[in-house]
């Protein structure tokens, strides 16, 4: 048998802000290839040619695509991996 | 099997060669810079637009391209990310242009040699497509030198066929990747202007 317990529970605000992902945005430049865009977002986050192709077409005619979010650590891994491949890749929290 | 002439392959040995003595020379900078500390003082004597870090060299305007900032509206975590990315990299971008270098006489090259030459290639075309200050727009930038534009134009050429091999050697996708990515949370389209506050081209 369990007796109940008083949790603290911290205001939903902080939960919000705790939970907020960051977000990784591709943004469009007029140097990098159309096909290379594609097959460097298949190789990096495993999405399919269609999926990659559409994000890529965000970046071109859009301005920009989101295309991974997750934690500030994990941000900043992909912003890294899609800078390595010449990409123009900033981070933003959600929301903000 | 590599089917290119002897020019070109002189030209692929070259390009690379030459950018990557400029990236020797912010890497050597930068080892400098941190054994003296006297990099201390906030200036941006290139011109990048980017800010200024210490502890590490500021990069020329022809080179901005290969070192991108992940955050624009926060100095502060970019200082940091520089701090920690820049020498990573410097020596990813360098590593890939030393084989496109080495290996641009090669008859037959490895997975892994064709992967650094997609790298090598791309960062060649982003230095000579900031150099000749390539538009979206397609109109010939202004007063450009003849011979860097066609350099551009073969490599990039030479780059779509090497993505459209390497495309057909991927791995399967990953299963739920593409159900991952949140819904573009700005709305459409973006507010007309890039993260450097240029203009946007216009949508089709």
């Amino acid at each position: 048998l369990t007796a109940p317990v008083e949790v603290e529970r911290p205001a939903t605000e902080q939960v919000l802000e705790a939970d907020l992902p960051w977000l990784v945005i591709v943004w469009n430049d007029p140097i990098n290839l159309m096909a290379y865009v594609t097959f460097v977002f298949q190789k990096l986050f495993g999405f399919s040619k269609s999926k990659a192709h559409k994000l890529m077409l965000d970046v071109h005619f859009k301005g920009r695509a989101v295309v991974s979010s997750g934690s500030r650590e994990r941000a900043e891994m992909d912003v890294t991996r899609l800078h390595q491949h010449g990409l123009w890749a900033t981070m933003e929290r959600s929301g903000t | 099997v590599l089917r290119l002439s002897a020019p070109e392959r002189a030209l692929l040995a070259n390009l690379p060669k030459e950018i990557d003595e400029v990236l020797a020379a912010l890497g050597s900078a930068g080892d400098h810079d941190v054994d003296d500390g006297q990099s201390t003082e906030p200036s941006d004597p290139a011109g990048s637009g980017f800010p200024a870090i210490a502890g590490v060299p500021a990069v020329p305007p022809s080179l901005k391209r290969l070192f991108p900032p992940a955050y624009t509206r926060d100095d502060e975590a970019e200082r940091a990310y520089v701090g920690a990315a820049r020498s990573e990299l410097l020596d990813h971008h360098r590593q890939a242009l030393q084989t496109l270098s080495d290996t641009a006489t090669a008859k037959v090259l490895d997975a892994e040699q064709l992967q650094q030459w997609m790298t090598a290639l791309n960062d060649v075309r982003l230095v000579l497509g900031t150099v000749l200050d390539v538009r979206e727009d397609g109109e010939p930038p202004p007063g450009q030198l003849p011979q860097q534009l066609i350099y551009y134009h073969y490599l990039s050429g030479l780059q779509v066929e090497l993505v459209d091999f390497l495309s057909g050697w991927l791995p399967l996708p990953t299963p739920g990747a593409d159900d991952l990515i949140p819904d573009d949370p700005w709305g459409e389209p973006l507010g007309g202007l890039r993260w450097d506050g240029t203009p946007l081209p216009e949508g089709p």
